[in-house]
């Protein structure tokens, strides 16, 4: 009977059902026309499943997010990423990605970044005489790296399904997120350089305006350092650093005399509303989980794999696949709150490390948030940039490959991954 | 007709006006909270004990109430499909259909609610400077936002109920502001 849960689920996300009334509306539906489990056992869930302090990371590291962009702090970072890549052949298109994985190290939600961040970078690259449907293009790709590198809000909702610990998996995130922003800089010259792109190049500055440029971004380059190192001297929790930081983008906000008191309460006021969407669609989702624990889903689909094969490339193959083409037509917090209870215990039993496999799945999942035909990045970037959606989505082709390229290698190098974490933690 | 939507809306905006000073004083409370307890064990060793406890607790109501302020702005993640290709009256068709669904989930929340929060009421916090029962920080603004949410989402059944019979002067199902 559980096509029954999936079909309800379906029919009412294509109705365009906000997905937490839709995972709560099936699962309750579901339950009444069964008979299986009295309601009141799961709903009891609803709530209760959000007594974590771990998940309180992410209200707070969205207020930091939001502050920073309030704060004036993305143009002086864009800056500093011109001073230093601006002049190679590709110019703002590397900007871009050097200024998000900047960035990265203060919010943890991609969407966040590529309406913050997105709207200064797209803004400069237009001024720059870049054709707006590349700018917004690039920014939608860039801001991926932003829930890679540390806070990430989306790690922090698999470590807590998963149960693996946050700083683990942050520092897992730090290699991938930079060598994605590699990856996406060699496609950004290949454009350049066959000409499919338009890249006027902005002149080399001088080490002067570079030191100067520095000067200017340092106290937003301190916060990811400050982050960072907050996380390796396990000096404070990941949700107390989260506390930290927005009193630090408060301060420096003040101090740079750029956050008034209007942007503090309109950072607010989006930190309360976007907590509520994204931490109710966790709440909501409590029973459809439950009905699938319930109805042993998970020991099904893990037979089911397991029957096909026992290789863990091939099992991760598959499951990348199935992520990919989940992550293509489903909200990113439904597919992990449905997805990591079902194959986390698969990958334990195939050997496969769960902070590397949350690693894996954080990317397949973003890349998803980019793809036809609901990459919700998308359709943020044809807001921010003014763009149609059919350019934008003919600019950002370019870009799959070399995502795919990359979801593999993180996908089979699991080395990339946890070498540092097991560094820094000693094992 | 229009009046009165009007004043349903403005009314729901006042409402969403208290809503979100609750959940800024909470989210501030939280940020406060943290930042002294971080303070207080760095520099005297004296951490607070029940720090964890109520910042789970602020966690439940911060995103309850943050829901029902994300239904009145409709901000609430949803996948587009293919809605916004069909005529404005099978548009709000299809959005009474979603609203209406939305209610009777909310109904169900409420109704199973009930025992829930007296079964609750019988435990209370463990670390918190003062006993409550535990169905304040769960069952209660679990209750309080379904209620909330139950008015929202009258009004935009209602509106989209009149969208559905061509009566839409394209003020109807737009997200609650001042401007009404």
């Amino acid at each position: 009977m559980i096509w029954l849960l999936l079909l309800l689920l379906a029919a009412m996300v294509l109705l365009e059902m906000p997905i937490a009334f839709a995972l709560a509306a099936s699962a309750l539906m579901y339950l009444m026309f069964t008979g299986s489990i009295p309601p009141m056992l799961v709903v009891q869930r609803v709530a209760s499943g959000l007594e974590s302090y771990v998940l309180l990371a992410i209200p707070l590291f969205i207020f930091a997010g939001n502050l920073f962009n309030s704060a004036g702090i993305a143009k002086r970072i864009f800056d500093f990423a011109v001073a230093c890549v601006g002049h190679i052949r590709g110019s703002l298109g590397h900007v871009n990605i050097v200024a998000s994985v900047i960035f990265s190290g203060m919010s943890g939600i991609a969407q966040a970044d590529a309406a913050g961040l997105g709207a200064v970078e797209v803004r400069e690259m237009k001024r720059h005489g870049f054709s707006p449907e590349f700018s917004a293009a690039i920014t939608a790709v860039s801001s991926i790296i932003g829930p890679i590198i540390p806070p990430s809000g989306i790690m922090i909702i698999y470590a807590v399904l998963a149960d693996v610990s946050v700083p683990d998996l942050f520092l897992a995130g730090v290699v991938p997120g930079v060598l994605m922003s590699f990856f996406l800089m060699a496609v950004v010259y290949w454009l350049a350089k066959t000409g499919r792109i338009v890249a006027p190049i902005v002149p080399r500055k001088t080490p002067m305006e570079i030191g100067s440029a520095f000067w200017r971004a340092l106290p937003a380059l301190a916060a990811p350092v400050f982050l960072i190192g907050g996380i390796l001297s396990g000096y404070a929790t990941p949700t107390q650093l989260g506390a930290l930081t927005a009193v630090y983008a408060i301060i420096l906000g003040f101090a740079m005399r750029e956050l008034t008191l209007e942007h503090l309460w309109n950072s607010i006021k989006e930190t309360v509303i976007t907590c509520g969407v994204l931490v109710f669609i966790i709440a909501a989702a409590t029973p459809f989980s439950a009905i699938l624990a319930l109805e042993g889903v998970p020991q099904r689909l893990a037979d089911l794999l397991l029957s096909i094969s026992e290789n863990p490339l091939i099992v991760l193959l598959i499951v990348n696949v199935a992520l990919l083409i989940f992550g293509m037509v489903m909200d990113t917090t439904a597919i992990l709150l449905v997805a990591v209870p079902v194959l986390v215990p698969v990958m334990k039993t195939l050997g496969i490390d769960p902070v590397h496999f949350g690693i894996v799945m954080v990317i397949n999942l973003l890349i998803g948030t980019l793809t036809p035909p609901f990459g919700i990045l998308l359709f943020v970037m044809t807001e921010v940039a003014k763009v149609e959606y059919k350019p934008l989505l003919r600019q950002t082709v370019p870009f799959y490959i070399p995502l795919f390229i990359f979801l593999c290698v993180v996908t089979y190098w699991p080395e990339l991954s946890l070498t540092l974490p097991n560094y820094v933690f000693g094992r | 007709m229009e009046r009165t939507l009007r004043t349903v809306r403005r009314t729901l905006f006042h409402i969403g006006r208290v809503e979100m000073a609750l959940a800024a004083a909470i989210l501030v409370g939280i940020v406060l909270m943290i930042v002294v307890q971080v303070l207080l064990n760095a520099g005297l060793g004296r951490p607070i004990t029940w720090e964890q406890e109520a910042g789970a607790y602020a966690l439940v109501w911060l995103t309850f109430i943050g829901a029902s302020i994300g239904l009145k702005c409709m901000r609430h993640v949803a996948i587009v499909s293919f809605v916004g290709k069909t005529s404005p009256r099978v548009r709000s068709a299809i959005r009474a259909v979603v609203f209406g669904l939305v209610l009777w989930t909310l109904y169900i929340l409420m109704r199973e609610l009930s025992p829930i929060m007296t079964i609750e009421a019988r435990s209370t916090t463990v670390a918190l400077p003062i006993d409550l029962p535990r169905s304040y920080f769960f069952s209660v603004p679990l209750m309080v936002s379904c209620a909330l949410m139950t008015l929202t989402a009258l009004l935009f059944l209602f509106e989209a109920v009149l969208g559905a019979f061509g009566r839409d002067d394209g003020t109807l199902l737009s997200p609650i502001s001042g401007k009404v």
